[in-house]
């Protein structure tokens, strides 16, 4: 076994040129397998850790996947609001620890705007109970001030100090509330959550901003200057959802099924795991699909392989009649090209794995300032090993293709090959 | 030893889908420690008989006797072949991504009673290795270069020094020396006699060129003993 080996390495080397374009093609399909597959797992962590700390996320009745792509990912539009009235009965609550309302709608150039209490920024969580960091700046006091979120500010280059106007309405292109700018007084550290996107002001601000409209459009005519707003009464008339801190985890249910019997309103309480869970479900889909493309690029470096080795049996029939005058039996002539493909598949497996942590060590900081989320450098879990495995069997399985031709060639050459 | 060395009888040897069998011999007996000569134009089965001597093919009927054991039922057969076999090729012998020592040293790393009798002999494999090469008349110089950059005379006299090597019972040549000049086809042919002459191997060398014939104890016309007619030559 040894000397096959031995026989093997320097056969191999002997074509090194022609075999290192095929390890360079399995290097490159497993850097590409194990690059998605990371992705995915950090995706998912990020994802499923978009928000933490919170119990309950508490909203009028809907769908609880709706109710989390709302009011934790900002994304589509409530089409009902719950009261402010009911806000504050949950506040009262005797499990309820803290609670943060939320007011979802409007937009700014596209991202959303969030209106909430500086109770946000205090007990917003995500990741495993990371809280929220100002990177400048301080949270919003009073009217018409404004928090960013990392991409936000990134993206529009506003610093604290910087005035913007908001949009009514989610699109881009709503009508402007450009009479009633606001100041940027804080920008947030990047999380690679959603409250990357958002912009953060108070719930008075959202009420002042609105005060001249109604049922979605303005009143002709009205116009409320900015430091007349404070005179109207700017109390909150209703929220579009609230995230609740119990005091005691365990009672996550009692309370749960309190919020959903609620006599005054409809409304539904979810637990986020659970409904983060139903959602990446969903999106599930993609990254099977991603791990699948992936997968074939792998069997099309795996196939390079098997030509590169197929084409060279042809070359060496010489080589493996002289091997078998010398002793070398069938058996040894396939353990030899299995060998072969043994070192191609460990070599492909090893430097495909070193290009990988090369590249997200070296784009470890572009990637976290770009997405906010970095792609592991080492090894993620056992469907990563997995996965490896599955492509060293591969590798030894495509091999054997060659493996057997040769044997077959060689038994049936003989001592002179007839080329 | 005394006795046959090789003994084959009522040997038949059909290739797989051929119709007709190409090889047919009531009888061939070589005594061990002969210089056997094999005579034989292309297409008359010199190629075959070699490699059922050998045993890397086995015949549909008749018995194949090497060292008194039977090939075509013997399970180890490869195993067989390099304990006690040594061959030459016409041409190509080396295999080119090894030095000139290594290939010489290749039977010995397939069978462990070569290297054992090389050791006996010389210390090491290595040094019967080396001592085989001088022999051969492959100075020092020539060891570490690869098969490919040797002239065609010297690549045989490297086969022949692997062929020879932990002193094999049994050293088969098929036409070695049709790739070399007049001049260096008799230096080769006296180098290996004498290297077989002091291991007292057997030697069964074969070629299309009777001229060779003359330093041999005996020759066998393979034409007159295969009682195949060679298809084309009837013609």
């Amino acid at each position: 076994m040894r000397h096959l080996l031995t026989l093997a390495i320097a056969s191999a080397w002997n074509r090194r040129f022609t075999l290192t374009l095929t390890v360079a093609a399995i290097a490159f399909s497993v850097a590409m397998l194990l690059g998605v597959e990371r992705a995915r797992y950090a995706a998912h962590e990020s994802f499923a850790h978009s928000i933490s700390g919170t119990d309950l996320v508490v909203g009028p009745r809907t769908s609880p996947v709706q109710l989390m792509l709302y009011a934790v990912f900002r994304l589509g539009e409530a089409t009902t609001n719950m009261k402010w009235t009911s806000y504050e009965d949950l506040a009262q609550n005797a499990d309820v620890a803290w609670i943060v309302p939320l007011s979802i709608g409007d937009s700014h150039h596209g991202f959303p705007v969030v209106g909430t209490t500086p109770a946000y920024f205090e007990h917003y969580r995500y990741g495993l109970s990371r809280p929220l960091a100002l990177s400048s700046g301080r949270p919003f006091e009073g009217l018409f001030e404004t928090v960013l979120g990392a991409e936000v500010a990134l993206r529009e280059h506003s610093r604290p100090g910087d005035k913007i106007t908001l949009s009514h309405g989610a699109s881009e292109f709503g009508a402007e509330h450009a009479d009633k700018p606001f100041t940027v007084v804080g920008v947030l550290e990047r999380t690679g959550t959603p409250v990357d996107r958002s912009v953060h002001v108070s719930l008075e601000s959202m009420e002042a901003i609105h005060l001249e409209w109604q049922g979605g459009t303005r009143i002709p005519g009205l116009s409320i200057p900015p430091r007349f707003a404070r005179k109207f009464d700017l109390a909150p008339k209703e929220i579009t959802a609230a995230l609740i801190g119990l005091k005691v985890r365990g009672r996550v249910f009692q309370v749960q099924r309190a919020i959903n019997d609620y006599a005054a309103e409809p409304l539904v309480a979810i637990v986020p795991g659970v409904a983060l869970n139903e959602l990446w479900s969903i999106v599930g889909v993609v990254e099977n699909t991603l791990l699948l493309v992936s997968s074939m690029i792998v069997v099309i470096g795996l196939s390079g392989m098997i030509v590169a080795m197929w084409a060279g049996i042809n070359e060496r029939r010489r080589e493996l009649a002289i091997l078998r005058s010398v002793g070398a039996s069938p058996v040894a002539v396939i353990v030899l090209l299995a060998l072969e493909g043994f070192l191609l598949t460990t070599l492909g497996l090893g430097l495909g794995f070193g290009l990988l942590t090369v590249f997200s060590l070296a784009a470890a900081p572009w990637m976290q300032a770009r997405f906010g989320v970095v792609l592991p450098a080492w090894p993620t879990g056992a469907q990563e090993i997995g996965l490896v495995g599955l492509v060293f069997a591969a590798g030894l399985l495509a091999a054997l293709l060659p493996a057997l031709r040769a044997c077959r060639l060689s038994i049936a050459d003989g001592l002179t090959p007839r080329i | 030893m005394a006795g046959a060395l090789i003994e084959v009888t009522a040997l038949r040897f059909r290739w797989p889908g051929a119709s007709s069998p190409c090889l047919d011999i009531e009888r061939l007996s070589i005594d061990a420690g002969q210089r056997v000569f094999v005579f034989g134009p292309s297409g008359s089965g010199k190629s075959t008989l070699l490699a059922l001597l050998a045993g890397v093919m086995t015949a549909q009927q008749g018995s194949v006797r090497v060292l008194g054991t039977e090939l075509s039922s013997l399970k180890g057969r490869d195993h067989f072949r390099v304990d006690h076999v040594g061959f030459i090729f016409q041409q190509f012998n080396l295999v080119p991504y090894l030095s000139t020592v290594q290939n010489v040293l290749l039977p010995c790393r397939f069978s462990r009673q070569r290297a054992r009798r090389a050791a006996e002999t010389h210390g090491s494999p290595h040094e019967a290795a080396l001592h085989l090469l001088d022999a051969m008349g492959l100075g020092a110089s020539l060891r570490r270069r690869k098969a490919t950059e040797l002239s065609v005379g010297q690549q045989q006299r490297v086969a022949a020094a692997r062929a020879l090597i932990g002193t094999p019972e049994l050293i088969i040549a098929d036409e070695p020396t049709s790739s070399l000049d007049a001049d260096a086809r008799q230096a080769f042919l006296d180098l290996l006699e004498r290297q077989c002459d002091r291991f007292g191997s057997t030697l069964l060398f074969v070629s299309h060129d009777r001229q060779l014939a003359a330093t041999f104890d005996r020759e066998v016309n393979l034409p007159a003993i295969n009682r195949v007619v060679p298809e084309g030559s009837a013609s």
